[in-house]
């Protein structure tokens, strides 16, 4: 019982570390059309600038949110650069795009760092253990299930409680009637991609927590596929749908892990994928039942 | 006016195909020459490249779904054909647990490589059979993970695949002239299915799925039939690689040739044969130039510093640019044999029309009872109607009245909550893409016409169609004669002016509309001139063959002076159904269309004449 409910919180941990980066991918898609792929080098982005900070000896805090700022940074100019131009173009079109924006920053860390993987130093908090009536935590996971419950309610309260919110979720229902009411269209897409940079931040310092700081150039891929597979589970389009999917993906993830049999572990992303193929067959618009918005 | 036949398709696609070949050919046999045995090895694997990239293609081009995942069936062929291929001798070393007896088979390559497509065809059909039932972006979010999965498999089941390490001691049989046998089989392939019906029906449900399914295109067929063959294209490029390397590894199937392929793909234009061979060779030349560069070259005397990843950053780049300049890639649409048509003489293949019955329809269209809720608001509520054979109906109502639901519900696209439709007392299938094979076709309100086929080509969707459903074929070209587009065949539909749009869309319906014909709004946005000749052609089409014909409009003199009979309906319900005469001097009809105030103060006749209120078109 006890190790299911480790096993639990490890999901948990995993899964909100996933919501938080659907919910990024979720908020960009409702009021952009764009299936981001270039999301996954936020995440690069944030996790090398925290390694760039580790080198020059600054505070792990210090190096925590100078990566989450550089990710938000990198959001805004990915829009201004490369997706502004293509704007009006179909739903494909941006995703390859998005695709040629994902490898060129990769070749880039490529080129000024290097292809292999670097590791940023991890504070010491990251290895401790927590024990809560004789079950034992490890702490990053307590502490990835609270930065994500606190991120993900701040984004409740601006979302339904600002007008800036309001705004943001008229836009994301529709986002040309939005614009004929006098939401500012400009201001509305680069806060999209200002919050979904935030959390790709956000997200990379809970991901080099789990994983003891190891950053390579092609790290965003595993992560954003998650958060894409995510988000098809939830419906896409539908940003709490985002959130569910994500949890129960990291659930089912560690739950796997753990109780499949040893010589199938290696395929445990491949058993989970196939899983999700086919709850998405049976219920092709998410498991939430949401009506998926696309834009064709 | 290019016909969509398969003899015609064969044709052209031989045609298509050797036309691309003889300059690849040239190119890399002359490079090949020049520059020994590393340019033979630079020479096939350009080759390849083109039988990926036109392989993948054939999906992506013509079925509008991007996909990230071909790459994994060139891994599942590379792989299948690697450890059947390979001598016994050295896979004992390797994978001498495999299952099945896998490390003592020994098979020629020949066989080894068909039974290395097959196993990518089944793959291909497994895979296909669950992204066809998914919507553009859920799909391509699959095939993305279908790589990772791909990948992983290879990575992990060691006993088989070697893992991670090299699986060496393939042997290395492929030569320049194998490869450019194999490119021009793939060419071929792909050029023939981009010009035959198959790829014209999938071109159609790229432009717009709704409006293919409803002219009876089964999409989730075509798409699964394409991805095959597609997959099987890839398979092909992942078995010559395989041959060509001698020694592979999971991540030679990776991220980096999805890349390389992928900007191949989008440089030359996706739905562009000739665009594949543009794109592999221009992208393949640049990629040499920025490996040289990124690997420190020295020129003219000065040492320049090794940058690895420069050939990946040129490659992204590339993608971005096009995808901002040229999304269709440079050749967009367009094809070699475009160019070359002028001096290559095209034989124009009229299809035959087969000796169809000339007797008219007598079908007969029931609805009975339909109920249609939304969020708990009935939007129609216990509707019955009847079009008999040859019968010009009219619908009419307020905005909100259900007409446009109802008009769903009649065509397939919603199913009712309850109650029947039926023709000559069978009921309409549920499937979609099998209701127009009985005979019934629409049109739409806000008119979805397939964008980028031209006039002939959108009427042939529905001819094809109809060819292999009914015994009553139309000749595409008789079509257009009779609705007045046999001028404008070459066009591309999305430039045509909005009559000529509204006329090809009835004209498409035409083709399949053996007995019922649907129209939504013919005459929204037109002026009484149009309307008046559209009025026209709408009878012309029902004297054509018969087929029953209900419309649906606001513009109430355009139903008077066009239907037999006319049903009113207002708020989901049939208020009063009758002859024009008798709609008119109906006060109930007054009331609900013209507001209660109006019916008080103006004769009846009032409402024959041009000048009645007109209620708001309710364009979505």
């Amino acid at each position: 019982m006890n190790e299911f409910i480790q096993q639990m919180v490890n999901g948990l941990s995993l899964g909100s570390t996933y919501a938080l980066l659907a919910l990024g991918l979720a908020i960009v898609f409702t009021i952009f059309g764009l299936v981001n792929f270039a999301y996954g080098e936020l995440i690069t982005i944030g996790a090398y600038t925290m390694f760039a900070c580790s080198s020059l000896g600054l505070p792990w805090i210090v190096q925590a949110l100078a990566g989450i700022l550089a990710a938000a940074l990198a959001s805004i100019l990915m829009e201004l650069i490369a997706f502004r131009p293509v704007r009006h173009a179909d739903g494909t079109t941006m995703l390859i795009t998005s695709f040629g924006v994902a490898i060129a920053i990769q070749a880039v860390l490529t080129i000024v760092v290097s292809a292999r993987a670097r590791t940023v130093p991890q504070p010491s908090w990251t290895v401790a253990t927590l024990s809560v009536g004789g079950i034992t935590l490890p702490a990053y996971q307590v502490v990835t299930v609270l930065v994500t419950a606190i991120a993900l309610l701040a984004m409740v309260l601006i979302l339904k409680r600002t007008n800036f919110g309001l705004a943001m979720r008229g836009a994301a229902e529709n986002f040309q009637t939005a614009r004929l009411l006098g939401v500012r269209a400009n201001r509305m897409v680069a806060s999209a991609f200002l919050i979904s940079g935030l959390l790709a931040g956000i997200g990379a310092v809970l991901i080099l927590a789990r994983t003891g700081g190891a950053v390579e150039p092609t790290m965003g891929l595993a992560p954003v596929l998650k958060a894409f597979v995510a988000i098809v589970i939830g419906g896409i389009g539908s940003l709490s749908g985002a959130v569910v999917g994500g949890l129960v993906l990291g659930v089912a993830e560690v739950m796997l892990r753990a109780y499949l049999p040893g010589q199938v572990t290696g395929l445990t992303d491949g058993i989970l994928f196939a899983l999700v193929v086919i709850v998405i067959v049976a219920r092709p618009e998410g498991v939430m039942g949401l009506k998926a918005r696309l834009r064709t | 006016m290019t016909s969509r036949t398969w003899s015609a398709a064969l044709r052209s696609g031989a045609i298509r195909a050797l036309l691309l070949a003889i300059p690849v050919a040239v190119l890399t046999v002359g490079w090949a020459a020049a520059r020994g045995a590393s340019g033979e090895r630079l020479a096939i694997a350009t080759v390849i490249s083109v039988v990926l990239v036109a392989g993948i293609g054939i999906f992506v081009g013509n079925s509008g779904v991007e996909s990230f995942g071909h790459i994994a069936f060139a891994a599942i062929g590379a792989y299948s054909v690697a450890i059947l291929a390979t001598p016994p001798e050295i896979k004992r070393t390797r994978i001498s647990e495999a299952p099945l007896g896998l490390a003592d088979i020994r098979l020629d390559v020949l066989p080894a490589a068909l039974v290395a497509l097959a196993v990518v065809a089944i793959a291909a059909v497994v895979i296909g059979f669950v992204v066809m039932r998914m919507s553009g972006i859920s799909s391509t979010i699959v095939t993305l993970a279908l790589l990772v999965v791909v990948n992983g498999v290879i990575n992990n089941w060691t006993a088989v695949t070697g893992g991670a390490e090299a699986f060496y001691g393939v042997p290395t049989v492929v030569t320049l002239p194998s490869a450019l046998g194999v490119m021009l089989l793939v060419l071929f392939v792909a050029s023939a299915f981009k010009s035959s019906p198959w790829g014209l029906m999938l071109q159609a449900s790229r432009e717009d799925e709704l409006a293919a399914s409803t002219m009876g295109v089964n999409v989730r067929l075509l798409r699964l039939i394409a991805f095959v063959i597609s997959a099987v294209g890839a398979g092909a490029g992942g078995v010559l690689l395989a041959l060509l390397l001698g020694a592979i590894t999971p991540n030679d199937f990776f991220l980096t040739l999805t890349f390389i392929t992928i900007a191949m793909l989008v440089l030359g234009g996706k739905r562009s044969t000739t665009g594949a061979v543009l794109g592999v060779i221009v992208v393949t030349i640049g990629n040499e130039i920025f490996r040289w560069l990124g690997d420190g070259p020295m020129i003219s005397g000065f040492q320049l510093p090794a940058l690895p990843g420069f050939s990946t950053l040129f490659l992204g780049v590339v993608i971005i640019v096009v995808m901002i300049w040229r999304s269709a890639g440079i050749m967009g649409d367009r094809e070699i044999d475009d160019f070359t048509k002028r001096w290559l003489r095209k034989a124009q293949v009229r299809p035959t029309a087969l000796p169809g019955s000339t007797a008219r329809s007598t079908a007969r269209l029931n609805a009975e009872n339909l109920v249609k809720h939304f969020d708990g608001v009935a939007a129609v509520d216990g509707v019955s109607l009847e079009v008999g054979p040859g019968e010009i109906v009219g619908l009419i109502g307020p905005n909100g009245a259900g007409k446009t639901t109802l008009l769903n519900l009649l065509s397939g696209v919603l199913q009712a909550d309850s109650g029947t439709v039926s023709i000559n007392g069978e009921l309409l299938p549920r499937k979609l893409h099998r209701v127009a094979r009985t005979g019934l076709a629409r049109t739409f309100q806000n008119i979805r016409l397939f964008g980028e086929l031209d006039v002939s080509e959108n009427v042939q969707v529905t001819t094809i169609v109809a060819s292999s459903s009914h015994d009553h074929l139309m000749h595409p070209q008789d079509l257009l004669t009779t609705f007045h587009l046999e001028s404008q065949a070459g066009r591309k539909a999305g430039v045509l002016a909005y009559g000529d749009q509204r006329r090809l869309e009835i004209a498409r319906a035409a083709a399949i509309g053996r007995h019922f014909v649907l129209l939504d709004e013919p005459v929204a946005g037109m002026n009484e001139v149009e309307s008046l000749e559209l009025r026209e052609t709408i009878r012309e089409l029902n004297g054509l063959r018969g087929a029953g014909i209900l419309v649906v409009d606001h513009d109430l003199s355009f139903i008077l002076g066009l239907c037999q009979r006319i049903y009113v309906l207002d708020a989901g319900r049939i208020i009063a159904v009758g002859t024009p005469a008798e709609i008119v001097s109906n006060p109930a009809v007054i009331e609900a269309y013209i507001g209660a105030s109006a019916a008080q103060h103006e004769q009846p006749d009032a409402t024959r004449g041009t000048e009645e209120p007109q209620p708001d078109e309710d364009h979505s």
